[in-house]
């Protein structure tokens, strides 16, 4: 009965202490959800969970409505700061690998990112959203005038 | 030879620390031609995480999709002037660079 006493005691500490390296040392990538080529494919290999329309306005997009360059077009997701963010995903409905960037936040951070994409036409542009409550997603449309997928 | 990446950190009066990050990169897709139609290998930057002293702020993951000499902004809070902000990334091709900076006074936009 000691010894497995100590067993587990042993057990929960390395536990401990693979999570942080974890957290600290490793780097993951969704090989899955980044080489989908489709907007489903793409969101169905970040989540299984339902994915709820967001009808109350928590998701705002910083972004022009116009792009001239899409090679490189500004995109802010600025999420209600009631929410308890885990992470954000960005995504564009056109792009030959839609995923285009995935984000996840500590409790510190304000779900609020800001990065710029390459868009290869004009397309809705996604945020999907992963809260404590769900998933929540939202779009908007980009017009690009010069696609910059180009070669 | 590490690529040349900028940071600055700044935390304004209400406690909200800006992280700016801008990164020399070219970001290939894997999908641009060149004029002889061959195809230029991907290149592009995996993995981008940020950290307030020893927590993990935010952890990013990009595709191909992002733009060439990439940008990422984080907003933080519990940060103070004088604390050490690092940033780190590594690429596709298994290249990567680490930066820290100190968290100044004031606005960074």
């Amino acid at each position: 009965m000691r010894d497995a006493g100590l067993l587990s005691a042993l057990l929960a500490l390395s536990e401990v202490g693979f999570l942080k390296m974890a957290h600290s040392n490793t780097w993951t990538w969704n090989n899955q959800a980044f080489e989908a080529e489709s907007l489903s494919a793409a969101i169905g290999a970040l989540t299984s969970q339902p994915v709820i329309q967001d009808v109350r306005g928590f998701i705002q997009f910083v972004a022009p409505p116009i792009a001239e360059n899409g090679a490189v077009v500004p995109v802010g997701i600025k999420v209600d700061e009631r929410l308890r963010v885990r992470a954000i995903a960005l995504l564009c409905e056109k792009n030959p690998r839609p995923l285009a960037a995935y984000y996840e936040l500590s409790p510190e951070a304000v779900p609020f990112i800001r990065t710029r994409i390459k868009m290869r036409e004009t397309a809705s542009v996604i945020a999907l959203v992963k809260t404590d409550e769900g998933f929540i997603s939202a779009d908007t449309l980009i017009k690009v005038t010069r696609g910059g997928c180009g070669g | 030879m590490a690529r040349p990446m900028r940071i600055v950190a700044a935390c304004d009066d209400s406690g909200l620390t800006t992280v700016r990050v801008l990164i020399r990169h070219d970001m290939e897709t894997g999908f641009r031609k060149r004029k002889d139609g061959t195809l230029v290998p991907a290149h592009f930057i995996k993995n981008v995480m940020v950290r307030h002293g020893e927590k993990t702020v935010l952890s990013a993951e990009w595709g191909g999709g992002v733009s060439k000499n990439p940008s990422l902004f984080c907003y933080f809070r519990g940060g103070v002037p004088g604390d050490s902000v690092e940033v780190s990334w590594v690429d596709n091709q298994g290249e990567s660079n680490q930066k820290s900076t100190l968290i100044t006074r004031g606005t960074s936009d």
